[in-house]
């Protein structure tokens, strides 16, 4: 499949669209394309590596503090940051996917010995939480693999919010949305400015991307759910709501401009319609949040992004039912206007509405 | 979405040794249909207006119910559910549209049935226990899943069977031995699984989207993972019949992932007997904890590197043969 005449076409299909200008090194290409065909990575081993890591790296652990390792906190430091130093070193120079599970698994146990130790000799969460920090943006910037760039990409985030919550001004767990969301955005309608930007982005660009996606459900649960059980509550939710819709708005006004729909009435139609379907979500930011996710990742056409963001919305809109602040009243009507709504929409659609747009 | 016969990786390494722009390669991603066109998005805003329309009025509704159930006269709460839910069913029957719009239909009409019989044993104090009502609600909608065809539909027929077997032996208590419910129920999961297949692949009836086969997969596979595990680790002289099913299993499954060359099957096949294999080995070296921890650490890390070191191959092997 991966085989180099369709390379050669490939690069001439774009120097027949892009003209003479278009300069490229073959060699290298077809050279990094081979490297990355070896790799024959997927999905399925994917998921096994992280699910092997986490295993294996909690028993291995154990096995650590059961040699009498928790006697000496500096032991567990200073072990912590040689096995964190040497998963980084492993994970750059070699290449082979399979021994990703031991690679992660090392990286997991460093970290866990790191804490440990820092724990016994401070007891200071927001310590923990910045060296975490510390340790997965190393990881991330310097280490060019998928599972240990998602993995850090998941750590930021969570020491992030670990730090707001520590410090108890929850108030900026809507900053931390905002910063998630906006970089969820930039990321999916910005790809080829990306990775034309500087190399990182070519091995990252993925990795940000998908932990991002977990980050922002992540975030958003906290806020609504988990934040009010361990009485650490984030108030004014719609705040939150105002960053996700506006970044709907704002992603759908980008793919309208990609599609090359720009007829003034259809496009207020169709943000009127838009507003008037989020709008009733206002207090609730984990619906306007998965909805987020759906369109941008349907936009680049990539399908576990979809099954993330549906099983989101489906959580969300069963929780929906859990949340008290509101009596089922305002509840049942805020969702039974918005179902006529969308129904309503979607018979406008069928007489054509789009169809018209799109023919233009 | 149209099949884009060019991946984003070589994009990306094209991008990384050339000068291309940025313009241009977002150009080429569209001229490759690797995003969304516009008959990909009037599908996508179709489909969403429209489940999420059902949904959120079938649900708004419930929500009104519950919020003003007492004052409501029992008359009005069969009424409006079902001038609903026949007015759900008659708009799939007469409604000339594609059949998946008329599947999102039948699958709130489907919902409505379940709340139909939690109303109705409100109502009259019927007495029925959980396992009464799921099997009611099953066996209402099973003809509307047969005839729909469509995956939603047979996902909450599923979950629904499942639920019912389980409280069947949760509150009736068959004379059933310790593994049984398990073993029967993942009978019931990989049964649908094939039969679904089979049809599919006779008469193309059913569409059995790629989802609906994992999950399928994966919930089998984790009841047979789930009952395998506690036979190692707790009572390894008895589930005679469920270690039957993962002596039968595991190598046609094993054996049709490679004939189909899909990795997804070694890989959650593996997974569980490696699992199986953990929890067996937890209960049976007789060694002191520190090594024992240590040990188990070791295995976990080999066998899966191991694993996708075998499923590496097989993608090599197999992408090989195409070129």
């Amino acid at each position: 499949m991966k085989t180099s005449p369709d390379i050669a076409q490939t690069l001439q299909e774009i120097q027949d669209k892009v003209g003479e200008t278009f300069v490229y090194d073959k060699t290298k290409i077809e050279e990094h394309l081979a490297e990355q065909a070896g790799m024959y990575s997927n999905l399925s081993i994917k998921i096994l590596s992280i699910v092997g890591a986490v295993l294996g790296s909690i028993f291995f652990t154990v096995f650590l503090l059961f040699t009498g390792l928790y006697e000496s906190s500096v032991g567990m430091v200073i072990l912590g940051l040689f096995f964190i130093i040497g998963a980084i070193i492993m994970g750059n120079t070699n290449k082979s996917v399979f021994l990703d599970t031991l690679n992660i698994s090392v990286w997991i146990i460093g970290l866990f010995l790191l804490e440990s130790g820092l724990l016994y000799r401070t007891f200071n969460i927001g310590i923990l939480a910045i060296s975490i920090l510390i340790v997965s943006v190393i990881s991330l910037v310097i280490v060019k693999r998928y599972i240990l760039q998602f993995l850090s990409m998941l750590l930021i985030g969570s020491s992030l919010l670990a730090l707001i919550v520590e410090s108890r001004a929850f108030a900026l767990v809507h900053f931390l949305i905002l910063f998630i969301v906006s970089l969820l955005t930039y990321f999916h309608l910005f790809e080829a400015k990306l990775i034309t930007k500087n190399s990182f982005y070519h091995s990252a660009y993925q990795p940000i991307r998908m932990g991002l996606i977990f980050l922002l459900i992540g975030t958003l649960l906290y806020a609504e759910k988990i934040g009010p059980i361990v009485e650490t509550p984030v108030n004014y939710l719609w705040i939150s709501s105002l960053t996700t819709i506006g970044a709907i708005l704002f992603s759908i006004w980008k793919i309208l401009q990609g599609l090359h729909i720009e007829n003034n009435k259809t496009l207020a139609t169709i943000f009127a319609l838009s507003l008037v379907i989020l709008v009733p979500t206002i207090f609730t930011p984990t619906i306007s949040g998965a909805i987020l996710i759906l369109l941008l990742t349907y936009h680049i056409g990539d399908t576990v992004g979809i099954g993330i963001g549906v099983v989101a919305l489906v959580y969300a809109f069963i929780h929906y039912y859990y949340d008290l602040q509101f009596t089922l009243l305002v509840k049942s009507i805020f969702l039974f206007v918005t179902g006529i709504l969308c129904l309503l929409a979607y018979y406008i659609m069928d007489k054509g509405v789009l169809q018209t747009a799109s023919k233009k | 979405m149209g099949k884009s016969t060019i991946s984003r990786s070589i994009i990306y390494t094209i991008s990384k040794f050339s000068n291309w722009t940025a313009v241009d390669i977002e150009a080429f991603f569209r001229s490759k249909n690797l995003y969304a066109d516009k008959p990909a998005w009037s599908t996508f805003i179709r489909l969403s207006l429209l489940s999420l329309g059902v949904t959120f009025t079938v649900y708004g509704l419930v929500l009104f119910f519950a919020f003003n159930w007492e004052k409501l006269h029992k008359f009005a709460k069969f009424g409006l559910l079902q001038a609903l839910l026949v007015l759900l069913v008659v708009g799939s029957l007469f409604w000339k549209t594609s059949d998946r719009n008329k599947g999102i239909l039948l699958t709130g009409a489907s919902m409505l049935v379940g709340i139909l019989f939690a109303v109705f044993g409100q109502v009259y104090q019927t007495g029925a226990n959980a396992y009464d009502f799921f099997l009611g609600w099953t066996i209402f909608i099973a003809v509307w899943v047969f005839i729909a065809n469509f995956p939603p539909l047979w996902l909450l027929f599923l979950t629904l069977l499942n639920i019912t077997v389980f409280y069947y032996s949760e509150q009736l208590r068959p004379e059933w031995l310790p593994h049984t419910t398990i073993a029967i129920l993942f009978i019931i999961n990989i049964f649908t699984f094939i039969l679904l297949k089979v049809l599919n692949n006779k008469v193309h009836i059913p569409v059995l989207p790629k989802w609906l086969e994992r999950l399928l997969i994966l919930v089998s596979i984790s009841y047979l993972t789930i009952s395998l595990s506690k036979i190692a680790m707790y009572s390894p002289n008895s589930g005679y019949e469920t270690i039957l099913l993962g002596i039968i299993s595991y190598p046609v499954g094993i054996y049709y992932g490679l004939q189909n060359r899909d990795t997804f099957y070694i890989a959650t096949l593996g997974l569980s007997v490696i699992m199986i294999s953990t929890c067996f080995l937890i209960d049976n070296l007789k060694i002191d904890d520190i090594s024992l921890f240590f040990l188990i650490g070791l295995f976990i890390v080999g066998s899966i590197t191991a694993l996708v070191f075998v499923i590496r191959s097989l993608n090599k092997t197999w992408h090989e043969d195409l070129s």
